[in-house]
C-alpha cells in the first residue's frame, strides 16, 4: 500500500451524518475507478445497514485484525461496482482493543 | 440519499480493477441453453428461483479485441469491449470471463495502448501486447435480458443474463446463434451461485468453462495458438536435408503470407517485423544450406529474395526510428523535448511515403510471381535420385555441420576484435551472430530444449550489444542526414537543429558506452561453458544412420 491519505468525519452529537457521509465519500471514489473497500468498524454496524448487508464477520473482527484470517475472506460485494464492504462485528469487546491500537488497523489492510 | 442514485453517469473515465472470485472459476459462469428446452422455458426457472428483472431487455453488441497473434489469449486474459455512449466500454478479464481484473471507458477508435486512457487495464496491457495493435476478433450482438436474485434484506446476490447472440468475425462471414445464461457474481455471496449453477446444470443447460470466448472460438474454427510468429516445425533427425530444409522455408513462407495484409494494410509495425525475419530467415537458410538444391534454381531464388529484403528496408528502418522515439525525447531535457517533435513529423511523414512504395510493390505482378514460385519450388516432392551432396543426407548431419561451421566463423571474428576494429568489422560479427542465431532457431527441434535455451539466451545478449552499437551507429548519421533533408526542406528550426544534435550527442555518448561493453560480453559468450556446449551439441561427426 503506498501513501494513504486520510480524512477524518467528526462531530461530537451523534446522528449528524458521520456515516452517511464517509459511505457516500466510497461511492464517489468508487464511481472515480478507485478500488474501494469500506470497513465498517462501528459495533452499531450503520454502514452495513446502508448497504443491506448483514453484521456478520467470520471468526469476528478480532480474528481480522489479529490477521489470523485473511481479509478478502471476510469482504462481501455491495450492489455497486468496485465498492466492497467487510461488515460491522457487533462483539464490542474488540472496539477498546481496535482502537487503542491502530497499527494492528493498518497490518490487517495491507492484506486485502 | 446519495446511494439511491442508480449507478454511474455514462461519460465518465472510470475503471474498477479485479474482484477476486478465484474460488469461483473453478465453476462455469456461462451456460448454454440447448436449442430443445429454449429461453422461455429457462426464464420460467429462474423467476421461480426468485430472480426479478433488473432492467428491460436490450440489445447488446460485443466486441473481443486481441492482438494480430493473440498475445491476451496466450496469456489467459481477453479484453471485451462494448459501446456505451460515445465511447467504448472496456473489460479486462481472465479468458473464460470469469474474474474481471479492470474495466476502462476509452475513446471508440482506441487501438493502441498509447491511446488507452492512463490506469490500471492500461499498465495490465502494456506489457503483454507492447506496440501491437487490438483488432476486432470475435464480434457478438444481440439481446441479453439482465435479471438478479435479492436476499430478503433486498440486497443483490447474483446478476444473471438471459441473452440471445450471434457470434461471428469481422473479417468471416460465418455466423452461430446460440442462446445462454450469463452468472456474474457478487463478492461474498458463493452459496447463491453454487445453487444456480447446479440448478442450471440438473435443467441439462451445457456449462462453458472456456467462457463464452472459448465457445465463439470454437464455433468460428478459430486456433489462436496457431500462428505464432515462429518456425513451429518439428524436425526429425533422420529426416533428408533438402525434405527437412523445404518444410522450413514452407512454413516461413507461410509466415509471410500471414503478415501480408497486415503489412500493406499498415495495422502496426509487427507485421513487417515478423514479415521481413521470415524473409531474412528464408535466404539464410538458402544461402547456408549448400547443395541441397541446384546451385543455379538457389542462386536465382536468393536474388529474388533479397529484392524482397531491400524492399521492406526503409518502412522498417523509419517504423524503427518511431519506436524509438520516445526514447529519444526522454535523452533530452523535459524543456527541450518539444523542439523535437517537428522530427517526429518529418519521419511519420517519411514513414507514410515508404509504406505507400512497399504496399504498391506488394501489390506488384512481380511479387505475386516471386510468391508464386517460390510456393511451387517449395512444394516439388524430393528426387528420387540426386547428385548434389547434401539433398538425401539426413538432416541432422548437415545441420551440425553449417550450424559449428558458423559458431566457429562467430568465434575467430569475435576474437579478432580489438579496441581499435572499425565499426564495419563489428557489424560483420553481427551478422554472423545473426545467421548463427537464425540456424538454431530453425533447428531447435533436433536438439535436446536446456542447452539450446541457454546458448540462445547466451547469443541473444552478445547480439544485444552488437545490435545497439550497429543501431546508434546508423542512427547517428541518419539523425545527421533527416536534419539536412529537414533544412533542405525548409522544415528545421534553429531550436529542432540544437535539439537534434544534442540528441545524436548522446546517442554518440551510448554508443562509445556499447563499444566497451563488446570485450567483456564477448568474453562471456566465449566461456569455457558455452564452448563445451556448443561441442557437445554440434560437433560430433556425421553418424551414418542404420
Ligand atoms: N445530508 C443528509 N440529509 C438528510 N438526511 C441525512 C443526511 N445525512 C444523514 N442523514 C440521515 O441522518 C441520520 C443519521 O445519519 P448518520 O447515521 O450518518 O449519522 P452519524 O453521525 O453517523 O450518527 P452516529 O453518531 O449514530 O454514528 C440517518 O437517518 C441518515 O439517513
Ligand atoms: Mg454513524
Amino acid at each position: 500500500m503506498k501513501s494513504m491519505k486520510v480524512l477524518a468525519c467528526y462531530n461530537i452529537k451523534g446522528g449528524v451524518g458521520k456515516t452517511a457521509a464517509a459511505v457516500n465519500l466510497a461511492w464517489l471514489a468508487a464511481r472515480d475507478g478507485a478500488r474501494t473497500l469500506v470497513w465498517d468498524l462501528d459495533p452499531q454496524g450503520a454502514a452495513t445497514f446502508y448497504f443491506r448487508i448483514k453484521p456478520k464477520v467470520k471468526g469476528g473482527a478480532k480474528d481480522l485484525l489479529r490477521r489470523k484470517r485473511p481479509m478478502p475472506d471476510s469482504i462481501k460485494g455491495t450492489d455497486y461496482e468496485g465498492l466492497d464492504l467487510v461488515p460491522a462485528d457487533f462483539h464490542t469487546a474488540t472496539w477498546t482493543w481496535c482502537l487503542t491500537r491502530s497499527s494492528a488497523r493498518r497490518a490487517a489492510c495491507t492484506r486485502f | 440519499m446519495r446511494l439511491d442514485a442508480p449507478g454511474v453517469p455514462a461519460h465518465e473515465l472510470y475503471e474498477v480493477p479485479g474482484r477476486s472470485l478465484q474460488k469461483m472459476s473453478a465453476h462455469a459462469l456461462q451456460f448454454l441453453v440447448p436449442r430443445r428446452i429454449g429461453r422461455k422455458r429457462i426464464r420460467a426457472l429462474l423467476l421461480e428461483l426468485g430472480a426479478e428483472h433488473a432492467a428491460p431487455r436490450s440489445s447488446v453488441q460485443r466486441t473481443w479485441y486481441d492482438t494480430f497473434d493473440w498475445r491476451l489469449y496466450r496469456h489467459q486474459r481477453a479484453l471485451l469491449g462494448e459501446p456505451e455512449g460515445k465511447h467504448k466500454r472496456l473489460t479486462y478479464s481472465d479468458r473464460n470471463g470469469a474474474t474481471v481484473r479492470a474495466r476502462t471507458l476509452a475513446a471508440p477508435e482506441a487501438r493502441f495502448v498509447r491511446e488507452l486512457p492512463r490506469g490500471t487495464l492500461r499498465d495490465a496491457l502494456a506489457p503483454l501486447i507492447k506496440t501491437r495493435v487490438l483488432l476486432a476478433q470475435v464480434l457478438q450482438t444481440g439481446r441479453t435480458e439482465p435479471l438478479l436474485l435479492r436476499n430478503p434484506n433486498e440486497k443483490t446476490v447474483l446478476r444473471l443474463a438471459l441473452e440471445d447472440l450471434e457470434v461471428t468475425t469481422p473479417g468471416h462471414n460465418a455466423t452461430h446463434r446460440l442462446q445462454c445464461v450469463r452468472l456474474d457474481p457478487v463478492r461474498g455471496y458463493a452459496g447463491v451461485l453454487r445453487r444456480v449453477q447446479r440448478t442450471l446444470q440438473s435443467e441439462s443447460l451445457e456449462p462453458l468453462p472456456e467462457g463464452l470466448l472459448g465457445h465463439a472460438l470454437a464455433l468460428l474454427g478459430i486456433e489462436p495458438e496457431q500462428y505464432t510468429g515462429k518456425v513451429m516445425v518439428t524436425l526429425t533427425p533422420d529426416m533428408r536435408a533438402d525434405e527437412a530444409t523445404r518444410s522450413l522455408l514452407r512454413e516461413l513462407l507461410g509466415i509471410m503470407y500471414a503478415n501480408e495484409a497486415g503489412v500493406i494494410a499498415g495495422l502496426d509495425s509487427e507485421f513487417l517485423h515478423d514479415f521481413r525475419i521470415a524473409v531474412r530467415q528464408s535466404r539464410t537458410l538458402l544461402g547456408l544450406m549448400k547443395r541441397v538444391f541446384p546451385q543455379r534454381t538457389v542462386q536465382r531464388f536468393r536474388v529474388r529474395l533479397a529484392w524482397l529484403g531491400q524492399l521492406t528496408g526503409p518502412t522498417r528502418d523509419m517504423d524503427v526510428y518511431l519506436l524509438k522515439f520516445p526514447a529519444y525525447q526522454s535523452t533530452l531535457p523535459a524543456a527541450v523535448r518539444p523542439d523535437l517533435e517537428p522530427l517526429r513529423e518529418f519521419l511519420q511523414h517519411q514513414q507514410r511515403g515508404e509504406h505507400t512504395r512497399l504496399a504498391k510493390s506488394l501489390r506488384s505482378a512481380r511479387y505475386a510471381k516471386l510468391a508464386q514460385d517460390w510456393e511451387e519450388f517449395l512444394q516439388m516432392p524430393a528426387p528420387v535420385n540426386t547428385r548434389l551432396a547434401n539433398a538425401a543426407r539426413p538432416i541432422l548431419a548437415v545441420a551440425n555441420e553449417r550450424i559449428w561451421r558458423t559458431y566457429r566463423g562467430v568465434m575467430r571474428h569475435g576474437k579478432a576484435i580489438s579496441d581499435d576494429s572499425p565499426a564495419a568489422v563489428l557489424h560483420d560479427l553481427r551478422k554472423r551472430c545473426k545467421k548463427l542465431r537464425y540456424l538454431l532457431e530453425l533447428f531447435y527441434s533436433l536438439y535436446s530444449d536446456r542447452p539450446m535455451k541457454q546458448l540462445i539466451k547466451e547469443l541473444k545478449k552478445l547480439q544485444d550489444v552488437l545490435g545497439d552499437f550497429q543501431d546508434l551507429h546508423v542512427q547517428i548519421s541518419s539523425l545527421g542526414q533527416f536534419a539536412a533533408q529537414m533544412q533542405g526542406q525548409g522544415e528545421l528550426t534553429p531550436r529542432t537543429e540544437k535539439a537534434i544534435a544534442v540528441l545524436i550527442e548522446a546517442l554518440a555518448q551510448r554508443q562509445a558506452d556499447c563499444r566497451r561493453g563488446f570485450d567483456e560480453r564477448f568474453a562471456r559468450f566465449a566461456c569455457k561453458q558455452n564452448r563445451q556446449s556448443f561441442t557437445r551439441l554440434f560437433s560430433a561427426p556425421a553418424q551414418p544412420l542404420v
